[in-house]
């Protein structure tokens, strides 16, 4: 792949007498996307460049846990870089057919900063974890108050998934969404998943209260930024950024600071607490019965290709054991579920 | 509970992975041979889930009857070994006779329709609750108190979690 990566940054830097690719490693873990990290020594008439890179390609088509695409993730990052302070890596190269690299990859900026929350939310290190996490907070504050058309002038996040989502209201982005969630079901659910279903067809009789749209990050959660010195120093990993119900961001965190076990959302304790902080900088009004709702509602959206992702690797379409590990995360958030939905005590007899 | 994957697919899943995904990257034969017996074991409770509880119950009977019969055979013998085969049949006797057990394929199938049809009766319900309809909330706690059973054997009896989600997510 070094080789691959040298041609191909060469290619786009017409201008470079030479490029190395020095130390390139897999960043292992991730569901999505490959991921590797290396330096990139590009050496010019203007001298030379050390370009400290993180590579993010396509998975196989088959192993795939969440199709996105390479190019909207790569201009919406450049977009939120140069428009709101939000810090986001810079965006170096795209290769969108895969054409150099195989399959569609984006190199850019290498942040400094860690992503091992298990220091920042170690006894001792409230104050550093509450700053990082209020200053996640307020970023996401930001995210959602920046006018769609600026992250999204060709409107391509409307529906990025290509899936039939209308969002040109938020009446319209809500019916057409669980219409989707309802009607997929039936296409990707590999077994009867009856507390799936019921999420499903539960959220028409349960709406909140209209709000507006934002772009969504999508994914907007522990594992998805970096941190040092208790600073937020990078938001990372935009493929699932969509237009939707800002609220949506809020149930996510909400979720993923409990099954994560690193409590983002308890780590705020400005105006109360994440929801309020949030709902004061942004002016966007939101109480807990929405988190909940929205909790219920960003899951479901991205339970769709998780369940499609467990098919295919039961199906043997792909022989990725990650499709298969994902049943532990489908398992996972059941409880939670079931709690938010109101369910009453297990009965031995009915 | 899930009817797919079985408990013996997860595991030849896991054997295929460790089959492509491990064994080409260790580096020593030690290693390689501890992969692979841990891969012959994995066969064997693949092929062993799905009939040990029908296999059992059965025995059960079998070994029972063999027990009972024995002694009976030896009517006219006396002695230490006959006393001892007879106080044998007696503890046999009191043993639980089991039903036959449905196969692993009839139970799972069984299993499969019924949960489907309580999927698709909970979208049935959550439509008439949306039109206003007075039972259908009942009828839902109805069906929630049975799945909450469900997810609590689960989550007890069938999901471990210890070092939580692994990955970067």
């Amino acid at each position: 792949m070094e080789a691959q990566l040298e041609r191909f940054i060469r290619s786009e830097r017409p201008d470079a007498r030479s490029v190395r690719i020095e130390d390139l490693r897999v960043i292992a873990g991730g569901y999505s996307q490959e991921t590797y990290r290396c330096d990139c020594v590009i050496e010019s008439g203007g001298g030379t460049e050390r370009l400290p890179l993180i590579v993010r390609r396509d998975p196989p088509p088959e192993a795939d846990i969440l199709p996105t695409n390479r190019r909207l993730e790569f201009e919406l990052m450049e977009r939120v870089r140069e428009r709101t302070t939000i810090p986001v890596p810079e965006q170096h190269f795209l290769d969108e057919t895969g054409a150099a690299l195989d399959r569609p990859a984006m190199l850019m900026e290498r942040l400094s900063g860690s992503s091992d929350l298990t220091a920042l939310f170690a006894p001792g290190a409230e104050d550093e974890a509450e700053a990082v996490a209020t200053e996640l907070c307020e970023r996401l504050a930001e995210l959602h108050m920046t006018p769609i058309d600026a992250l999204d002038p060709g409107g391509e996040l409307r529906d990025p998934r290509s899936v039939g989502i209308d969002a040109s209201s938020w009446d319209a982005y809500m019916a057409s969404s669980i219409a989707y969630f309802k009607a997929n079901y039936h296409n990707i659910a590999f077994d009867p998943l009856p507390v799936f279903y019921d999420m499903y067809a539960s959220l028409p009789n349960r709406l909140p209260r209209p709000g507006r749209l934002a772009i969504c990050h999508g994914d907007y959660q522990p594992s998805n930024f970096l941190y040092a010195g208790g600073q937020l120093t990078g938001v990372i990993d935009w493929e699932n950024a969509h237009v939707g119900d800002p609220r949506e961001e809020l149930g996510w965190v909400h979720q993923m600071s409990a099954l994560t076990g690193f409590d983002v959302w308890g780590a705020v304790k400005a105006d109360g607490g994440f929801l309020e902080h949030y709902s004061k900088v942004s002016g966007i009004p939101a109480s807990m019965d929405d988190v909940l709702f929205f909790q219920i509602f960003s899951t479901a959206s991205l339970a769709s290709p998780i369940l499609d992702a467990v098919r295919r690797g039961l199906n043997g379409e792909s022989d990725s054991f990650l499709n298969t590990y994902m049943l532990q995360s489908l398992i996972a958030v059941i409880p939670s579920f079931a709690a938010i939905l109101g369910y009453p005590a297990a009965q031995e007899a009915l | 509970m899930y009817t797919n994957p079985s408990s013996a697919r997860v595991l030849e899943l896991i054997r295929e992975s460790l089959d492509r995904h491990v064994l080409p990257e260790l580096q020593t034969d030690a290693a390689r041979v501890t992969v692979q017996m841990m891969q012959q074991m994995l066969l064997s409770v693949e092929r062993r889930l799905p009939v040990e509880q029908q296999w059992m119950a059965d025995e059960c009977g079998r070994m029972a009857r063999l027990l009972q019969e024995t002694p009976a055979a030896l009517a006219a013998s006396e002695g230490e070994p006959v006393t001892a085969l007879r106080a044998i049949a007696e503890r046999a006797a009191v043993a639980p006779a089991f039903p036959e057990l449905p196969s692993f394929d009839v139970i799972t199938e069984s299993y499969r329709e019924l949960s489907t049809l309580l999927t698709d009766a909970l979208g049935h319900l959550h439509t008439l609750d949306g039109e206003g309809s007075a039972e259908a909330p009942e009828l839902i706690r109805k069906l929630r108190a049975y799945l909450q059973l469900r997810i609590e054997r689960d989550m007890q009896g069938l999901f471990a979690m210890e070092g939580g989600l692994l990955g970067r997510g």
